[in-house]
C-alpha cells in the first residue's frame, strides 16, 4: 500500500483510470441529466453570491432551480416544431 | 369666506424635517489592495479568498459549484480555448476558461482523450467549462467586496 503511494507511476495510473471511468460515466448522463446538473450547480453559485441568510439561501436555490428546469424545458417545448 | 389656496398651504414640521436632514453625499469607493489580494485568491483556487475571510460557507458552495462545472465540463469532453487563439470568440472562450484558476490547468488531468465537439453532449461541455470560469470571477468580485468592507 505504501509502496502505491510512493510510486509516482503507479498513482499516476490509478488516478488516470479514475478520470477515464469518470469520463466514461459521465458521457451517459444526456441532455436532461446535464441540464439538471448545470441547474443545480448554478443555482448554489447563486445562493452563495446573494446576501440572503441560512433557510432564506436555501429557499433560494430552490426556487432559482426549479426556474431552471422550468425555463429550459419550456424553450425546449418552443424550438421543438423547428427541430426538423 | 376667505379660504387660503391648497398650493399656498405649507406644513411647517415636514419642511423642517426635510431641511434638517442632510442628503448623504455619495462616497468615492476606495481601491483595497487587502480585496484585491483576496480576489487574486479566490480566481486562483475557488472559494479560497472566502476561506481566508472566515466565510467558509462560502468557500465550500463556491469550490463545489465551480469545481463541478469545470471537471463536468472536462468529463463530457467540452473544448478547452487555448492561449493562442486565432479569432476573437475563441480569445474570448480563453479568457472564460481561465477564469476557473486552477481548474484550468487540470484540464488535461481530465481530460485524457481531448475535446470533442462532433457531439451534443461535447459542446454542452464547452459551456459547463466557460460557466464556471464566469462564477469564478463573480466569486473573485465578491470576496473583494467583503475584504472591502462593502459587504457582509
Amino acid at each position: 500500500m505504501l509502496d502505491f503511494f510512493a510510486n509516482p507511476l503507479l498513482s499516476a495510473r490509478f488516478a488516470s483510470s479514475i478520470a477515464e471511468v469518470a469520463a466514461a460515466a459521465f458521457l451517459r448522463i444526456g441532455h436532461f441529466g446535464a441540464m439538471l446538473l448545470f441547474a443545480l450547480l448554478i443555482a448554489t453559485s447563486f445562493a452563495a453570491l446573494g446576501q440572503r441568510k441560512g433557510l432564506e439561501r436555501l429557499r433560494y436555490a430552490i426556487w432559482s432551480f426549479a426556474l431552471f428546469i422550468l425555463i429550459g424545458v419550456g424553450i425546449a417545448w418552443l424550438m421543438y416544431p423547428f427541430s426538423r | 369666506m376667505n379660504e387660503t389656496p391648497a398650493s399656498e398651504i405649507i406644513v411647517p414640521a415636514v419642511t423642517e424635517q426635510v431641511a434638517a436632514k442632510p442628503r448623504p453625499r455619495p462616497r468615492r469607493a476606495s481601491f483595497s489592495f487587502a480585496g484585491l489580494g483576496v480576489a487574486i485568491l479566490s480566481w486562483a483556487v475557488p472559494g479560497l479568498g472566502h476561506l481566508v475571510l472566515g466565510r467558509w460557507r462560502r468557500a465550500l458552495a463556491f469550490f463545489i459549484s465551480v469545481g463541478g462545472l469545470a471537471i463536468t465540463g472536462y468529463l463530457l469532453r467540452g473544448n478547452v480555448f487555448p492561449q493562442h487563439a486565432t479569432d476573437a470568440f475563441g480569445r474570448l472562450g480563453f479568457y472564460a476558461d481561465l477564469g476557473t484558476g486552477v481548474f484550468y490547468y487540470l484540464a488535461h488531468f481530465f481530460e485524457r482523450l481531448g475535446p470533442d465537439v462532433s457531439r451534443a453532449l461535447g459542446d454542452d461541455g464547452t459551456r459547463f467549462i466557460a460557466a464556471a470560469g464566469l462564477v469564478n470571477v463573480l466569486s473573485a468580485f465578491d470576496a473583494y467586496e467583503i475584504a472591502a468592507g462593502r459587504r457582509r
